[in-house]
């Protein structure tokens, strides 16, 4: 048995985060994870190598703008299609496992099981098992793809995020089933590929819980490319044929494609945790049920990342894990929630911080919205970049910022300058004054800040009450 | 297959001195023409059930094939299948590709001094083949080339076996992955089949594809001796994370494969 201050399960960004803050508090820490490598999905099959698949597909939607039409070839192999993901997967595990390794902490490959509440047993892939204890556990297993019974995946004509990349091919056509961050970026990317893509969504729009505009830059940019959205459709069931698999939904409809992806969410990855004999308690959805500063029931046990549900992005799981380890160590702890942009890597890409316009109206019940189209950049018009928009949001007296949204080129960037305004408490009168250069997409900043001092307060409406 | 007497012997001599492989002295026969067009078909995009249809009813060996398949207890359902239409809309395309190209692969049982060793060649590569699929599945990873990778893996045996010459078993183990490579790439098959066959024996030296190629090792290990004792040492487990437990359902799914492959063994 040995023995650490601190045993972090799991080694993607989460568990990283919370060991490197356990080192540097001159704890010792293991972290454990099932893979061979760290890094998590995030690094391995999903973040990193969807990115590089996205670049190539951008790459030749540029090309398609500029220079000519750009047709792939029939059968296309993906992983031509994927670049250089593997070097830039193994550069960036080498920079993440060089970052723990100076911090003195252990990485330990196998399957982190609790046997009981202070001990933790570990199965490597070949050898016996072996047992750790430790005063502070944080769990940051992650999340697995979840698979449906009604959409059974079998890897082959019905996929899932973890094995869609592992295609041979490049299929003619692709149904995704879900209308989330993962369904999103995979039919925006697929579609500029020349595949034909239909999203099924149970839901009214695409992401929607970012802001409407965010959604509706999305269908147009999908209708420009010929991938169909089709709302408010529920899967019932899949029926497989020859050359196709069909999706029969609620409503009697159905639709068939070459391949279909299963992208309804994701689960905790908790099935061989052992939480019952840690004595952990999980929520309805299955997710380990945490407070607010991350502890668990069992009060020397902590959770963080996607294992413990919202809103599962790796910014997020990061901070979460550093606050989580800072309040096992007694260190001080930042209040209150941290503001945390989402981001998107659809095509285009959306990125929002803070309140939608939605939102704002209906916690304010009075604001002002200014725009920029990204066609009034100078930044734009040189990059041919023009589809685009830049939204603020801000209070009834336009001095006070309440959420930034944007969609197109480097949206997800683009909004981090109005989340630092929003964090240092700045008018957005200040991207009027302010001098920034030119020609960039900052412009867009000034740009809006003067449309929203032009714009007129829109209020809430309040439906009137039943006379009697 | 024809060639010349003692060409074997001298090919597997050159090979031994470093020399490249000249496939044209061993005469590997082209892919059967029906392969071709099916793998084409299923290859390229939504597939014609017709064609598809239209390709199998052409050869009536390979008719009774699918029919065979689709009769085993893997795919035998409520409804009995009467008609060849049925068989192939209730496979799909993936499974009947690959049935199709086993069944195009598979040796026809000639007599000849190498006959029985033919046989076992291609009973381990179907075995290897459906094994390789389950792997892949395990680790949610797309399945469909890696049923193709263990099935070709040691076509470079049953090509030089085919020949009729004798092969000394030291050279033949020698050499089989370079000819089964050299094969592969004159049938234009994808390049994680011909990784796959060229590097499973050594998968820590695949330039690319190597999780193709250590999937393709270890089903072959499976399909060979799925109780061998040193098994759940050999490191090809790490490179494919498979744990102690995934490595014993695999090998207690012996009947499933055997099930699985029944029609084409």
């Amino acid at each position: 048995m040995t023995r650490y201050d601190v045993v972090v399960v799991g080694a993607g960004p989460a568990g990283q985060k919370a060991a490197l803050q356990a080192a540097e508090a001159g704890r010792t820490v293991a972290i454990v994870d099932q893979q061979r490598e760290v890094g998590g999905d995030c690094v391995h099959r999903g973040t990193i190598p969807s990115k590089a698949l996205r670049e190539t597909a951008l790459q030749i939607s540029r090309a398609r703008r500029t220079v000519a039409e750009v047709a792939l070839p029939p059968l296309t192999p993906l992983a031509s299609l994927l670049g250089r993901v593997g070097e830039i997967i193994d550069r960036h595990v080498a920079v993440q496992s060089g970052q723990l390794e100076r911090a003195g902490i252990t990485v330990l490959p196998g399957r982190a099981t609790f046997t009981s509440p202070g001990h933790l047993q570990v199965q490597p892939v070949r050898g016996a098992p072996y047992v750790l204890t430790a005063s502070t556990f944080v769990v940051a297993s992650g999340s697995v793809p979840r698979d449906p019974p009604e959409c059974p995946v079998d890897h082959a004509d019905v996929l899932d995020s973890d094995s869609i990349l592992s295609l041979d091919y490049l299929p003619q056509s692709l149904v995704v089933l879900g209308g989330g961050v993962i369904a999103c970026e995979y039919a925006s990317t697929f579609a500029e590929l020349g595949v034909e893509v239909t999203v099924v969504d149970s839901g009214p729009r695409p992401v929607s819980f970012m802001d409407t505009e965010l959604s509706e830059a999305l269908l147009r940019a999908w209708d420009a490319v010929g991938c169909r959205h089709l709302p408010g459709r529920s899967v019932t069931r899949l029926g497989r044929g020859v050359g196709a698999t069909t999706v029969y939904t609620a409503d009697g409809g159905s639709v068939s494609a070459e391949k279909v992806l299963v992208a309804l969410g994701r689960v905790a990855n908790v099935a061989h945790l052992g939480l019952d004999a840690a004595g952990v308690v999980r929520t309805a959805r299955g997710q380990v049920a945490v407070d607010a500063t991350y502890r668990t029931n069992v009060s020397h046990i902590y959770a963080v990342g996607d294992v413990v549900g919202f809103p599962a992005l790796a910014a997020a799981s990061m901070e979460q894990g550093r606050r989580a380890m800072r309040h096992a160590l007694g260190l001080p702890v930042p209040d209150g929630v941290p503001m945390i942009p989402i981001g998107i890597y659809s095509i285009p890409e959306l990125g929002q911080v803070g309140m939608t316009e939605a939102e704002a109206l209906a916690q304010h019940g009075a604001i002002r919205v200014g725009r920029c189209r990204f066609d009034e950049v100078a930044r734009g018009q040189i990059s041919g970049e023009r589809e685009g928009v830049l939204k603020l949001v801000a209070d009834e007296s336009g001095e006070r910022l309440l959420g930034v949204a944007a969609a197109g080129a480097d949206a997800n960037d683009l909004v981090h300058l109005g989340q630092l305004a929003m964090l240092g408490n700045l008018p957005p009168s200040t991207f009027v004054d302010a001098v920034l250069n030119f020609p960039t997409w900052g412009e867009a900043y000034r740009i809006a800040a003067l449309s929203l001092q032009r714009a007129e307060v829109q209020r809430r409406v309040v439906a009137p009450r039943a006379a009697g | 297959m024809t060639c010349a007497p003692g060409t074997v012997r001298r090919l597997l001599t050159e090979l031994g001195h470093g020399r490249t492989v000249d496939l044209d002295a061993l005469e590997v026969p082209p892919l059967p023409a029906v392969a071709s067009q099916v793998l084409q078909l299923s290859a390229q995009s939504a597939v014609d059930a017709r064609q598809l249809a239209a390709l199998v009813e052409r050869d009536p060996g390979l008719a009774a094939t699918v029919l065979r398949v689709v009769a085993s207890p893997l795919w035998a359902g409520v409804t009995p299948i009467r008609t060849l239409q049925q068989a192939i809309t209730r496979l799909g395309t993936r499974s009947l590709t690959e049935i199709v190209v086993a069944a195009c692969l598979r040796p026809a049982p000639v007599p000849g001094r190498n006959a029985e060793a033919i046989q076992q060649v291609w009973r381990h590569a179907v075995a290897t083949a459906s094994f390789a699929r389950l792997i892949s599945a395990v680790r949610r990873n797309h399945v469909e080339s890696a049923f193709l990778c263990g099935l070709l893996h040691s076509i470079g045996r049953s090509i030089l076996l085919r020949t009729g010459d004798e092969v000394p078993p030291d050279l033949l183990e020698r050499h089989h992955t370079e000819i089964g490579a050299a094969a592969a790439q004159k049938w234009a098959f994808p390049d994680a089949t011909v990784l796959a066959i060229t590097f499973h024996e050594r998968w820590t030296e695949a330039p690319a594809r190597r999780d193709e190629a250590a999937t393709t090792w270890l089903a072959a290990r499976l399909a060979a001796h799925p109780e061998a004792d040193d098994l759940p040492d050999d490191p090809v487990l790490e490179r494919l994370t498979l744990y102690p437990d995934q490595l014993e359902a695999l090998r207690g799914m012996v009947r499933e494969v055997k099930a699985d492959t029944a029609g084409l063994a």
